[in-house]
């Protein structure tokens, strides 16, 4: 991933070996999962096991209700990238930060659209089914509370 | 968590409150190690809910667990919601411990209301010799009595990563004001999404902050992961608001906070911590006109 690659990674790796011996590189499973936002893919099921769910600020999810809440995102911002800031993986777990920077060019969740360069940072703990390489359950901390006041 | 002064138990919140080893027909699930050992032989790793699922039907046994119910128990929601997570979740159990996963006979459907946890036979949930407790990280004594991590996690980061974590988040939830300076250094920077704390009297002053806020607060971790200079916790507290809290007045009422905090360690401190929180979400438990976020 072009964006991904550009970036000075801080990523720790103590247990990548032991995931690639597995057959399950986890620095491309989380290059794969950034470029399903960033490439607007439509089929998230290479990367996200087809019964994953979410837990996230704004309740509860499955992969089809994620999928809905970040097409939202993408018609709100259709500039809207993702990038990884750290990623920590300790066997079937990674805790991964990212940030994201997006212009609100349309309405999001009720509020108008105000044009606003927006930036926002978040950080996502992965539960990875090595075997089958799919994340299956995702732990989402997006800051909200800074989000939303840029949309203001 | 530190007890006598010294010792350190391993914060287990994961661990089941019953046996930590669940046998079933098709295979024995340890519910502190998440993992399904099938009778094949195959391990499949569970997921922490999958695992706490479990646990709370083993708990209830033959019994109608409501879905709604387990939405509470096991998800930690607040309120009956829509959503989805309890069949996603029995789903995917299905597959991992159920030789049919599309007929079911040990995790059964009870249509309208909820699952059904059903041996096979007289054996097939019955508690079993779990492993033995993880012995408990020991802290010795430096100056003035304080906890200081031990020499031989100096000689393994992740140890020290690890018991540094842990040695942090017993400070915090006993109030150890005085012992901050043992896991923390003085150039600690913090970053909460309501800004950045800047050295360690800073960071004292937020904390204080909250114990007046939440007074019966306790950090209870979810997850830790370690790597040699860093160590993930997500985390989440219950506790009831008595003092005023980032401009929100006392609302004597309970609230849920679940986060995620990454420290940074280096030369046996904690340097830098990054913490993500609902805070947006607290402050509506909390009775705030409008999301905190839009105050500012």
């Amino acid at each position: 991933m072009t964006l991904l690659l550009a970036l000075p990674l801080l990523t720790v790796t103590d247990a990548n070996a032991h995931g690639r011996r597995h057959g399950c590189d986890v620095d491309d499973l989380l290059e794969d999962y950034l470029d399903l936002f960033n490439d607007r893919a439509t089929d998230w099921t290479h990367v996200l096991d087809e019964d994953y769910t979410v837990e996230s600020p704004y309740g509860t999810y499955d992969l089809a209700g994620w999928q809905a809440l970040t097409g939202g995102a993408w018609t709100a911002m259709p500039d809207v990238q993702w990038s990884l800031v750290r990623a920590v993986e300790s066997g079937d777990k990674v805790a991964l930060e990212y940030s994201f920077a997006g212009t609100f060019q349309a309405d999001f969740l009720g509020i108008p659209a105000n044009g606003a360069s927006i930036v926002g940072r978040g950080m996502e703990m992965h539960q990875i089914d090595r075997s089958a390489c799919r994340i299956v359950q995702t732990w989402n901390y997006s800051d909200a509370y800074g989000f939303f006041a840029q949309l203001q | 968590m530190i007890a006598g002064g010294c010792t350190v138990e391993y914060p287990s919140p994961m661990a089941p409150r019953r046996s930590p080893t669940l046998r079933l027909a098709t295979g024995t699930v340890d519910l502190v190690r998440q993992r399904f050992q099938r009778t094949d032989g195959a391990a499949v790793p569970l997921t922490a809910r999958e695992a706490r699922l479990l646990e709370h039907l083993a708990d209830h046994v033959g019994q109608d667990v409501d879905r709604d119910a387990l939405l509470v128990q096991v998800w930690g929601h607040r309120s009956v919601s829509l959503s989805r997570a309890v069949d996603t979740t029995v789903a995917r159990l299905r597959r991992k411990i159920e030789q049919e996963p599309t007929s079911p006979r040990l995790l059964l459907t009870v249509h309208g209301h909820g699952y059904r946890l059903v041996p096979d036979d007289a054996s097939a949930v019955a508690p079993v010799q779990g492993p033995p407790p993880r012995p408990p990280l020991r802290l010795p004594r430096g100056h003035h009595g304080r906890c200081i991590p031990p020499r031989h996690a100096m000689n393994d980061p992740t140890t020290e990563a690890r018991g540094l974590a842990l040695a942090y988040l017993s400070v915090l939830n006993e109030r150890r004001i005085d012992a901050f300076a043992d896991v923390l250094g003085d150039d600690l920077v913090s970053h909460l999404r309501v800004g950045d704390i800047v050295g360690l009297p800073a960071f004292v002053a937020v904390m204080e902050m909250c114990y007046d806020a939440f007074p019966g607060v306790i950090w209870e971790v979810d997850e830790l992961i370690v790597t040699h200079d860093r160590a993930v916790i997500r985390y989440h507290f219950d506790a009831v608001q008595r003092g005023a809290f980032l401009g929100i007045p006392a609302s004597h009422r309970m609230a849920h906070l679940e986060g995620v905090e990454v420290l940074h360690v280096r030369d046996g401190k904690v340097r830098e911590i990054w913490n993500y929180a609902d805070i947006m979400g607290l402050a509506a438990q909390l009775g705030a006109e409008r999301p905190l976020a839009l105050q500012m």
